[in-house]
C-alpha cells in the first residue's frame, strides 16, 4: 500500500467538516506537524559565526 | 535559553557580526542606539518572549525542544525588532538625503546582520554534532556555510523580510520557512558538488 503523504494525513485528520475538529484531533495534528527533532541540545551547541559571503 | 547559553551565542556570533557590520561602513557609518550590553539584555528578553509565544501558539509540550530553525527565527525577530543599528554620516551630502532613504538603510543594515547571525546559528547546530548528518555535508557547511543556489539574491529575501516587518507581518513561521528553504538549497548545492 502506498505511503500516505503529509497532506493526505492532514486531510484525513481534519475531515471535510471543520466543526468536527476537536481538541483531540488538534493534538494529533500537532504531533503530525511538529518537527522531528534530531537536533543537538541547545546547551551543547558550539556557536560560531556564519561562513561564506552569501 | 539560559542567560549563559545566550551570552555564549551573543559573544561568538552576534557581537562578531555587529562589529563586522560597523567596521565595513565608510561614508555611511553604523552605530548602536543602545549600548551593547543593554542591546544584548533586551534582545534576550525579546527572544524569550518570541520563544514562549511560539511554544504556546503551537501547543508544544514542556519536554519538546525548539529546533535550529525556530531558535534562529526567534533570535532574528528579537534582533530586528527595535532596529537598534542605525546609520549616520559626517558627509553633508549624505546627511541631506531624504530621511526615508536613511531609515531604509537602517532596516537593511539590521536585517542583513540578523540574517548572518541566523545563518551562524543554523550552521552552529549542524556542525556541533548530530548523527543524522553525513560527514561530507558537514564538511561542506564547515567550508562554505549555508547559502541559496545561484539566482536567488540576498537582497530580494531581505527586502521581503523588511517589508513584512514594516507591515507588522514578520513572523516566526515566515522565517522558519525561509530557513528550511535555505537548508534545502544548501543541500542541493552540496549534492551538485558530488556529481562534479
Amino acid at each position: 500500500m502506498a505511503k500516505k503523504t503529509l497532506s493526505q494525513k492532514i486531510v484525513e485528520l481534519v475531515g471535510e467538516d471543520p466543526n468536527s475538529f476537536d481538541v483531540f484531533k488538534e493534538q494529533q495534528l500537532y504531533e503530525l506537524l511538529k518537527p522531528k527533532n534530531h537536533e543537538i541540545g541547545i546547551d551543547k551547541v558550539k556557536w560560531r559565526p556564519c561562513r561564506g559571503n552569501w | 535559553m539560559t542567560p549563559n547559553v545566550f551570552t555564549a551565542l551573543w559573544k561568538n556570533i552576534a557581537e562578531k557580526e555587529i562589529k563586522r557590520t560597523i567596521a565595513n561602513q565608510h561614508k555611511i557609518k553604523v552605530k548602536l542606539r543602545e549600548n551593547e550590553q543593554v542591546f544584548r539584555a533586551n534582545t534576550h528578553v525579546r527572544y524569550q518572549s518570541e520563544r514562549c509565544n511560539y511554544r504556546k501558539t503551537i501547543g508544544m509540550d514542556d519536554s519538546d525542544k525548539l529546533g535550529k530553525n525556530e531558535v534562529a527565527a526567534s533570535f532574528y525577530i528579537a534582533f530586528v525588532k527595535e532596529n537598534n543599528m542605525t546609520c549616520y554620516s559626517n558627509d553633508k551630502k549624505i546627511r541631506d538625503f531624504d530621511s526615508v532613504i536613511l531609515r531604509d538603510l537602517d532596516s537593511a543594515i539590521n536585517h542583513e546582520t540578523a540574517f548572518n547571525i541566523a545563518r551562524g546559528i543554523l550552521e552552529s547546530f549542524i556542525l556541533s554534532g548530530n548523527e543524522k548528518i553525513d560527514d561530507g555535508y558537514r564538511k561542506y557547511i564547515e567550508k562554505n556555510g549555508m547559502g541559496f543556489s545561484k539566482g536567488i539574491k540576498k537582497e530580494d529575501v531581505l527586502k521581503l523580510l523588511i517589508k513584512a516587518q514594516n507591515e507588522k507581518k514578520l513572523s516566526i513561521y515566515m522565517l522558519i520557512s525561509i530557513f528550511l528553504w535555505l537548508e534545502s538549497d544548501t543541500r542541493h548545492c552540496y549534492e551538485a558538488t558530488l556529481r562534479g
